[in-house]
Order: C-alpha cells, then structure tokens, then sequence
C-alpha cells in the first residue's frame, strides 16, 4: 500500500519559500522586461563636452594601453600653423622636434598642406590618451582634438575603470550601435554668462 | 577681461601671430620663423617676451577654463592641390551579437556540464569542461559581462528607473538562467561555467578543513558584498563586483597591481582553502544557494548508488559542503534543550540584528556615500570654493565649464539622503540575514547519510573520486549492477545488518594503510580501524 503523503511543517515552510521566491523573481523580470524596450548592449564611451582632459584615461584603464585614445574630427580642424594642440608653450619653433611638442609620445604627425594650412594626424599607435593635445585644442583652437574610447581596444569592463575616477563624470554606457560621441560640428562657443565682463 | 583676451587671440591659430605679437608688445615676422622650421628664434629677450605672454595666458586659460576663451578659427573648406580631408577615425568594436553569442555559449557549457556531473559522473570531464569556460569567458572574452557581476546591472535598472540604463537582454539572460538552473541541477554554473570559480579550482591541491564557526562567520561577508553590490549599483555609484573582482585582472593579462596582488593571495590561499572567493566572497553565490535550497532535488547524489558512509567524501570536499549524517536513536534529553535554548536565542536576536543594522547603517549613510561620484565632487567643489584659481580640483574645473556646480551640489544632497536610507536598508538585512543563518544553524537537523548541502555545493564532483562505490562503477561494474549493489547495502542498513568488513574492505582497497573510516560507526559500536 502507498504511504499516505503528510504534510510536515517544514516541507509547508518550504513549499511557501519557493513560491514567495517564485513570485518575487516573476515580478522582478517582469518589471525589467517591461523597461528593456531599448535594451540593446551597451558600450563605454566620454563625452568630450564634458572632458577636461585631467590625464586619468592614461593611467586609469585596465589595459597595458589604455583604450581611450584622441581623435582629432579633420572637419571642424582650423589647419592652423600655430596649432596649441601641437605646440608646447615654450616652443621656439613649430616643428616636430621633441622640445616642442606638446605630445609626449609624438603621436602627432604635421603635414603641410599648402600656405597657411597644416594638417595634423594623430598616430593611434603612439598615442596613449594622455590628453594634453585636447586642452590645448580647446583653449585656443576648435576643439578638433578630442578623446574617445577606441571600441577596436576597449574590452568593455562591466564597469568601467576610468568611469569611476573620471572628475568630470564623462563616462557613460552608451548603445552599441552608436559606439562614438564625435563633435561632427564646427566648435561653437557658448555666449557669455550673464553679468561677466565684456 | 576674459574676451578682452580672447579677442586678442582671435588670430592665433591660422591667420597668423600678428595680433599676438603686437599684444606683446613686438612686431615680428613671426609668420616666416614659423613656416620655416630651419629658422631659430634667437633665444634673447625679445623671443622670450612672446613666450612668456603664451605661458601665462595659457596658464590662466586653464585655470580660469572659461569657455569664452576658446577662438575658433572658421575651418577650410577648400584646399588647393587636391587636397582631400581624411575622415575621422572611429574604429568599430566587436559588434553586437558578441553577448548573444557569451548567452548561448553559456547554455551549452551548463548543459553539458549537468550532463557530466548527472549522467557521466565524471570529475574529469566536469573539470576539462571548466577549464574550457576559463579559456573561453576568462581568457578569450576577457570576463565581461558576468553572472556574477550581472546582479549589478540589474539592480541598476531598478535603482535608476531604466532611463538611465536599461539592462541589455543578454545580461538578463546571464544573469537569469543560472540562477533557474539552479532550481533543477544544482549549481553547475560554479563547477562547469564560471571562470572565477575554475581558476581557483585549478589551483586547488589538497583541502584544509575550515572550522565550521569561522566558515559560518565568513560566510556572512558574501551576502554583506551582495547587498553593498545591489546598493551601490542602484544608486548609481559604481559595480564594486567588478571593481575589486580578483580574478579579471589575470584574464585580460593586465590590471592595477592591487587588485593583480589581491588576485594573486586569493590564489595562493585557494590552494589550500577551497574556493575563498566562491565561498565567502561571491554574491552570486549567495543567491544561487538561495536557488537551491529552494529547489526540492539533492544539487547531486555523491555517490551513485546509495551512500555507505565512508565519509571519504567529506574530507574532499573544498567548500565544506557535505553534511554528515546526524546520530542514529534518540535524542538526549539535555542536548535537546541546548538546542531549543540556542534557537530561542538565534529567534530573539533576528529583530535586534536587524534594528542594530538599521541604525548603525543609517549612521554610515553620509560616510558611505562619498563613494558616489557625485557626492566626490561636490566635496572637492565646495573645498575649492575659496581655493586660488591654480589650486581648484579637476572636478571644480570641470562643473565650473560645464555650470554645473548648483546642480550637482543638490544632487550630492540628494545622493546623500539616499544613501542614509539605502544603507540602513542594506544593513538592516545584513541583520536579517545573520539572523536567519542563526536560526538555519541551530534547527533540527536529520539526514541519514553523507549529503550535499544544496546552498553551499559548488558541482566541482571532486567527491565523486573520492566515493568508493562510484570508483566501483568506475573500475568497470555496470551501472546497473552497481546499483544493485548499492541496493543491497542499503537494504542492509535499513535492518540494521551490514556487513562491515565489507565496507572496511572497500576502504581499504582504495586507501590501502591510511586510517580513513575512523568515525563510521557501526550502530555506536565500534569504528573501522586501520588496516
């Protein structure tokens, strides 16, 4: 004859754990599902507005390298001769040689155009994302150099080790599909804030 | 001022350095020293004057950032000579299917991996299929994303309302199936797919047992990880899963040397202890423990057949997961009240653990929260408000460009009484948790043989090499047979008749002199002795 099944109190005990645990796990996946509408995967990548190009990209990445690298955007570039991107202050000719170059590991390459006009490339390679050539740009040119994440290099930490140092909180998970936040536009400056000398 | 200047270096760039010469106060041709790269400029007075000029406005510039400092120059649109502008480099990544192809990867090795450690049976091949998820998730796909890590995407979306970030359906999945195959199978997931868990796997020699109060006691630091994961994830703070992972360090060949170092002493402590990091420190061990002691199935039969209490699995086991059988007969009358009087206690001190929680983490609140990046800044923001212009933070800096200051002082106030009510939250069930692995230690237990305890069994099947009845199976009995075998025995037991030599000979045929069944009583008689 079969046993007669008894209910104890532990297997009750039990059998209402997993159920509670059946239904909070039904309703966290359900919450989550109904918020996934744009949940495609999402990369890492700074947004150069917001960039002050502290130098912690260079050291912070989890890589030898690190990932993040400067683009330079030809488009919105001035070609300027005297390009402060280029150029160390105390530079005393504008030249490639090492004593005045702003790029300390000459990942600037300048190519002469034609009257006035020179182009700078940047050698992805050499460069280490240290981002002097962004502040430089910035201050007084269009801001055509600017720091990203290189996606080829990038491997996509969970969390990103730069993220959570970066002072200007410039990182962000962006879709994958939209990998770069380049400035596609000439550099505008914002207008004076009220009240500041004219 | 600031336009003033900017005004005056309106001609910096391209239309030439005569503005800027005439503000220094020489006329120079500055144009032609430039372009010509042969020509020096004498290094006397007159050169330096300019430069000086650059230097301090260059300086100032950095300090004061203003944006209307920056002088754009109109960008050539046209060049002579067939000039074409090269495009901006944007090299793709590794494109998006990547994760789906980790998902679907990770289905196959769990259920290859419950096909060995269910149906084969084999340490072996459970143990070449871990090796084969290291060199695939750990070394190939660098580790990311995780199951382990993926609780804080979740949580993320949660904390953050899915604005901010909607978790990607394939950390979903990461995350999820595990944890419902778990329900079925037991972790499989520890054993055969993660690669945290196989790296310490592999360097695992010989297993120091832990002593039971001071593996309950570390035990508690994994559920304490999970809730400062979720916590600090959902608040948008940081993933310190992935922050202070060990191991990832050692897959992508590079890291801070801290974390390589701490990575390394996890190791060198692995080889020894079993598994320190699934252990104690695992959050997603926590929940998949969870996950099994839901689940009504054993995580696994460690020996094919019904146990003979050799007790050899035991001592194998890295992760202190197989229970021993409780003494056979009745219970004594004063161990039963011990242990009624310990339950009392481990009851009464749920709600004060978790009160305790509450209010001391509700008082680490503001001190935790300066994790948040938010809150960083507004520190350094409001330290550099009288600070000298050359002495402000990067974090100063960059608010001041963007105008943000205001706004991200209120959002650090806001941030920071989130974080009093997260962390009270958060410890209190810390408390909660405590409690309930009190009250989990001191219940009744009762269970007749050698078994796996469902929370903590990581399906590594090292006991299946050391249990003598699947060694017979393994030395060519069917299974089959093997079974009947095992049937007899435990028909045997069940009246109290088994033939004792013949389980001290199965002992001794494995482990020849060592004395390895000096605690298996015959019915409180007499122990196994050496042979």
């Amino acid at each position: 004859m079969k046993p007669e099944k008894k209910l104890t109190r532990r297997q009750m005990l039990r059998s209402a754990a997993q159920a509670a645990g059946a239904i909070g796990a039904a309703a966290v996946i359900g919450k989550l599902t109904a918020l996934h509408a744009t949940a495609e995967p999402r990369v890492w990548q700074l947004d150069p507005e917001k960039c002050v190009a502290c130098g912690l990209c260079a050291t912070e990445c989890v890589l030898p390298t690190s990932a993040v690298k400067c683009v330079h955007a030809f488009d919105i570039c001035g070609y300027c001769d005297y390009c402060t991107g280029f150029l160390e202050v105390y530079a005393q000719e504008c030249n490639q040689a090492a004593e005045n170059q702003l790029c300390p590991t000459n990942a600037i390459i300048r190519r002469f155009v034609h009257e006035p006009y020179f182009e700078y490339e940047i050698d992805v390679e050499r460069c280490v994302g240290c981002g002097k050539c962004v502040e430089g740009c910035r201050a007084f040119g269009n801001a055509s150099l600017y720091l990203q994440v290189f996606h080829d290099r990038c491997v996509n930490c969970n969390q990103c080790r730069i993220a959570t140092v970066c002072p200007a909180m410039a990182f962000e998970r962006v879709p994958a599909s939209q990998p770069y936040k380049a400035r596609k536009q000439y550099f505008t400056p914002p207008k004076p804030a009220d009240g500041e000398a004219t | 001022m600031n336009r003033a200047i900017a005004s005056n270096f309106q001609g910096f760039s391209r239309k030439g350095c005569r503005l800027w010469a005439v503000g220094c106060g020489r006329n120079i041709p500055q144009r032609s020293i430039f372009r010509n790269p042969t020509t020096r400029l004498q290094p006397t007075a007159y050169s330096l004057q300019p430069i000086f000029c650059v230097a301090v406005i260059l300086a100032l510039s950095l300090v004061l950032s203003a944006p209307a400092f920056a002088a754009p120059t109109e960008p050539p649109t046209a060049f002579e000579g067939g000039y074409v502008k090269p495009e901006t480099i944007e090299p793709a990544g590794p494109g998006p299917l990547w994760p789906y192809v980790d998902v679907a990867v990770m289905v196959a090795f769990l259920a290859v991996g419950t096909m060995f450690l269910h149906w084969m049976r084999s340490r072996r091949a459970v143990w070449l299929l871990s090796i084969a998820a290291l060199a695939y998730f750990g070394f190939f796909r660098h580790g990311c994303v995780c199951a382990v890590g993926a609780v804080q995407n979740i949580a993320l979306t949660l904390g953050q309302g899915g604005e901010a970030y909607a978790v990607p359906i394939p950390v979903l999945a990461t995350f999820a199936i595990p944890l419902v195959w778990a329900l079925f199978a037991g972790r499989v997931f520890c054993g055969a797919v993660c690669p945290l868990g196989a790296i310490q796997d592999i360097v695992h020699l010989k297993s120091f047992r832990v002593p039971a109060w001071l593996d309950a006691g570390l035990g508690l630091f994994a559920p304490a990880v999970l809730l400062a994961a979720v916590l600090l994830a959902a608040l948008d703070a940081m993933f310190i899963v992935c922050k202070f992972d060990p191991f990832v360090g050692f897959f992508r060949l590079s890291g801070p040397a801290a974390v390589l170092l701490a990575g390394g002493a996890v190791l060198a402590l692995g080889v020894v202890v079993g598994r320190p990091y699934c252990r104690w420190a695992c959050p997603y061990g926590v929940l998949l423990g969870a996950a099994g002691r839901l689940s009504r199935r054993p995580p696994l039969s460690i020996s094919p057949t019904p146990c003979v209490t050799c007790r050899l699995c035991e001592r194998v086991c890295p992760v202190n997961a197989i229970v021993a059988p409780t003494p056979a007969g009745p219970v004594d009358e004063s161990a039963r009240r011990r242990a009624r009087r310990a339950m009392a206690v481990a009851v009464l001190s749920l709600p004060v653990l978790a009160v305790v929680g509450a209010v001391s983490g509700a008082l680490a609140g503001p001190a935790v929260s300066r994790v948040h990046p938010a809150v960083r800044s507004a520190e350094r923001i409001a330290a550099d408000q009288h600070a000298a212009p050359d002495a402000i933070s990067d974090e100063t800096r960059a608010a001041r460009r963007a105008k943000t200051e205001d706004q991200l002082l209120q959002r650090a106030d806001d941030v920071r009484r989130q974080f009093v009510w997260g962390t009270a939250i958060a410890a209190s069930l810390l408390g909660l948790a405590a409690g309930g692995k009190l009250i989990w230690l001191s219940r009744r237990r009762r269970n007749e043989l050698y078994e796996a305890d469902p929370a903590r069994c990581v399906s590594c099947a090292r006991c299946y090499t050391a249990c003598p009845v699947q060694r017979r199976y393994e030395d060519g009995m069917a299974l089959s047979e093997a079974m009947k075998a095992g049937k007899n025995e435990q028909d045997k037991s069940k009246t109290g008749k088994i033939d004792l030599d013949d389980r001290n000979r199965q002992c001794s045929k494995r482990h020849g002199e060592r004395r390895v069944c000096d605690s298996v009583q015959d019915q409180g008689k007499r122990p196994c002795r050496r042979y």
